[in-house]
């Protein structure tokens, strides 16, 4: 209780100290794993895991690139589930997230965007081409992001806004944003402590652990796994009524760790009419790998 | 009536082209929606030295109903003779056909006409709610984000600060845009142009058709697909110079805030509820941004509600299907790679030409007048054809043509002209019959006007006993969870 919190200049020392303290640890590493120049990656055997890549490295291991597949469904409902509007296109990317340099970048690949049919004056179903879309990456430093066509070239002219504003300061540092995505059984505890710092102690709720609060005109609950605290269901209260709902799927990760599989996202956006969007967010073809 | 004057006076001056012969025929052009009589002044400068045409270039009060605009087409060129040609765009097109009730009229040419209406005005007002959704989807991620720990997410309005410019320009200009291509509904004519409005019903009536083909001596349907006609929304009439760029940052804005909620549910805490509450936000204005170009698309193109509606060939405004009416009875002479709706006028000259020629039977100049200066405020310009010595051109070869023999659609190689029918057979639509109820028409061509009702998708539901269980026989939202 007595414990001073450290000021933001202090953090950021402990944490350059630590830095330094990890890439040695890296190079270490990666000597003792025996890493030949020219070689990507350092394959493991997870073959056996299903969602995983065959060659991934363990959220353990020295890695610097995340890869995940996500697609994205959405839908938009009337109250009783009546479709609303214009079909939203599937899509699905690969998401990419490396450090070369001790800043992570983001590349987003487009796997697929769906384009809806079209039909010619005589009926005749025709497809348009894809997207223009191909590539986008993010240097997660403020600079614009960059798009590239299906040819790999960056696209121009845009009429995008830029109003960039470069900074050095990195979004992340580390491996450890890994723990939001792939919850090691390691850190149930911090887990579950994270939970009662917002929601303060559980309640249970059938087989589950409720953590409830209370906040303006209604309250939010989040219903929690107690073997693996992680949660798989949050709902949003709000005047009585349920404005947001969303459920949590995992799969098996390397380390007897789950991996967060599949978002559920039911949410009311209108509240006189009760009109709902639903997305849908899937992951898979989860991969850590140690690029050059 | 000042206006009246005006238009009356330059239909005068028009009238006496330089090289009016006294077999040329007299042939109106109409202009449509938000334009004027100028709109045909490219065509008309081409087509006069080449085509024994006498050319009339009528003024309307483009606001008005079709009824006054063809009482005000009366007014100006009610003397012309019987077999006077009409040739109509966009609006035009419909107030000839409006026209030929009153009076005998020889041809009819309509180009990008929505002699079945226009789409874009039944679903004027949904399309204004999904452009203005756009402020409501950005206003829910800053209110979302309000709630987070900004000590974790920081960087995240750095992020979305120009997507949020982007869309602010998009929205911002394309409601602006088609307001200012003439686009209000407070206009008279605009209740009309629907297509399920009592006008268009009774302009396309079995009995109007049948009225309009035993009057009318010659009736063509130029219809135009613009290229790419479904990339850039409505940006590829607005801009059609820089649609590509409007469409990149378009899906570019998208796939980006794609990308972003998707990095915001990989690294949110599992406790960290309100960043998944925003990756949400996120993700539906991606879906605004994703959404846009299908969104435009079936507002011009399809009047069914938007859930069912579909996407057909348009030329930025105007469906194709809506260009042609009473198919297979009227011939049509489809263009599918051509300009937008704006610019047909200037753009559809050998279009124009094959129907004047093939249809209304005008003869080709065979000697041109040399040039001379046209008289003031004609708008006909000097003759751009050879000079007379020059022998005339051979005979262009029969470019075949599919042809209605004995109810049946060949394709005859040694004719020439626009096709008769489609060797494709009709796709059928869903209609409604006397009772309101959908059924599958297979003898009608698209749009469909209503949609059967889907199949269940199923939802978990109480029991009674405070059990959950899955109907797979029921749609709505859950009632309970598993």
């Amino acid at each position: 209780m007595n414990a001073r919190i450290p000021c933001r200049n202090e953090r950021e020392k402990t944490r350059s100290k630590w830095r330094s303290v990890h890439v040695g640890a890296l190079a270490l590493g990666a000597f003792v794993l025996g890493i030949a120049p020219g070689f990507d990656s350092v394959p493991v055997a997870h073959a056996a895991i299903a969602g995983w890549c065959a060659a991934s490295l363990r959220p353990a291991d020295i890695w610097n690139t995340l890869t995940v597949d996500m697609s994205v469904t959405r839908q938009r409902v009337t109250s009783a589930g009546t479709p609303l509007g214009a079909p939203s296109p599937n899509a699905t990317y690969r998401i990419e997230r490396s450090s070369r340099s001790g800043s992570w970048k983001t590349v987003v690949t487009v796997l697929s965007v769906d384009r809806l049919p079209m039909y010619s004056f005589s009926g005749a179903l025709t497809s348009p081409k894809p997207i223009p879309v191909a590539r986008i990456e993010d240097d997660e430093n403020g600079t614009p992001v960059r798009a590239y066509g299906a040819d790999g070239a960056l696209i121009t002219p845009t009429l995008l806004a830029n109003t960039s504003n470069p900074t050095n300061m990195a979004r992340s540092t580390g491996q450890q944003w890994l723990d939001a995505f792939v919850a090691s059984p390691t850190r149930k505890t911090a887990r579950q402590q994270a939970f009662e710092r917002i929601y303060g102690k559980a309640t249970k709720a059938g087989t589950l652990n409720k953590y409830a609060r209370t906040v303006t005109n209604g309250s939010d609950e989040v219903l929690v796994d107690p073997k693996t605290v992680v949660p798989v269901e949050a709902n949003a209260l709000r005047n009585g009524k349920r404005l947001g709902h969303r459920t949590f799927a995992y799969g098996p990760a390397p380390d007897s760790a789950l991996v967060r599989t599949n978002v559920h996202a039911d949410t009311v956006t209108a509240a006189d009419t009760g009109d709902r969007a639903i997305v849908d967010t899937t992951f898979s073809n989860v991969c850590l790998e140690l690029r050059r | 009536m000042h206006r009246n004057f005006l238009a009356f006076g330059m239909v005068v001056a028009l009238a006496v082209p330089s090289m009016a012969s006294a077999e040329d025929r007299p042939t109106v052009f109409i202009h449509g929606l938000g334009s004027s009589s100028h709109t045909w002044d490219p065509a008309v400068s081409d087509l006069t030295p080449l085509l024994a045409i006498q050319p009339y270039q009528v003024d309307l009060d483009w606001r008005a109903f079709y009824e006054t605009q063809a009482g005000q087409v009366q007014q100006q060129v009610g003397n012309l003779p019987s077999d006077v040609i009409a040739v109509g765009h966009s609006n035009g097109g419909v107030i000839a056909r409006q026209w030929s009730r009153t009076r005998d009229v020889g041809t009819i040419i309509t180009l990008g006409s929505p002699n079945q209406g226009a789409p874009f005005i039944d679903h004027l007002f949904e399309w204004f709610a999904f452009l203005d959704n756009v402020l409501d989807r950005m206003a829910r991620i800053s209110a979302a984000f309000s709630v987070t720990n900004h000590d974790v997410w920081w960087w995240l309005p750095a992020q979305w600060g120009d997507r949020f410019i982007t869309a602010t320009d998009i929205w911002n200009t394309a409601g602006n845009g088609l307001i200012s291509l003439g686009f209000d509904y407070t206009l008279p004519v605009m209740p009309e142009m629907r297509v399920f409005s009592s006008y268009m019903q009774n302009l396309n009536s079995q009995a109007s058709r049948d009225s309009e083909a035993s009057h009318v001596g010659n009736r063509v349907a130029l219809l135009n697909v613009a290229r790419d006609f479904y990339v850039g929304g409505p940006f590829r009439i607005l801009d059609s110079g820089n649609y590509v760029a409007w469409d990149n940052t378009i899906f570019i804005t998208g796939v980006a805030l794609d990308g972003l909620a998707g990095i915001i549910r990989v690294t949110a805490d599992v406790q960290d509820q309100a960043a998944f509450d925003l990756a949400d936000e996120v993700s539906f204005l991606a879906e605004w941004f994703l959404q846009f170009d299908e969104f435009w698309c079936r507002t011009v193109s399809d009047p069914s509600p938007y859930p069912i509606g579909k996407c057909y060939e348009h030329d930025g405004i105007v469906p194709a299907w809506s260009q042609a009416y009473d198919v297979p009875r009227l011939q049509f002479i489809l263009r599918a790679d051509g300009p937008v709706h704006t610019g047909e006028t200037a753009d559809s000259h050998d279009q124009l030409y094959q129907a004047l020629t093939t249809i209304a039977r005008v003869a080709a100049r065979e000697a041109v007048l040399p040039p001379s200066d046209p008289p003031p405020g004609s708008s006909v310009p000097p003759s751009s054809s050879p000079p007379p010595s020059d022998p005339p051109p051979p005979a262009p070869a029969p470019t075949g043509r599919y042809k209605l023999v004995n109810s049946e659609c060949i394709w005859d190689p040694y004719d020439s002209g626009p096709d008769q029918c489609s060797p494709l057979p009709p796709p059928g639509r869903y209609k409604f019959d006397g009772a309101g109820v959908c059924y599958w028409e297979p003898n009608d061509y698209p749009p469909d006007q209503c949609s059967p009702p889907p199949p269940p998708t199923g939802r978990y539901k109480l029991d009674g006993n405070g059990g959950c269980y899955w109907d797979s026989n029921d749609s709505g939202p859950d009632q309970c969870v598993p």
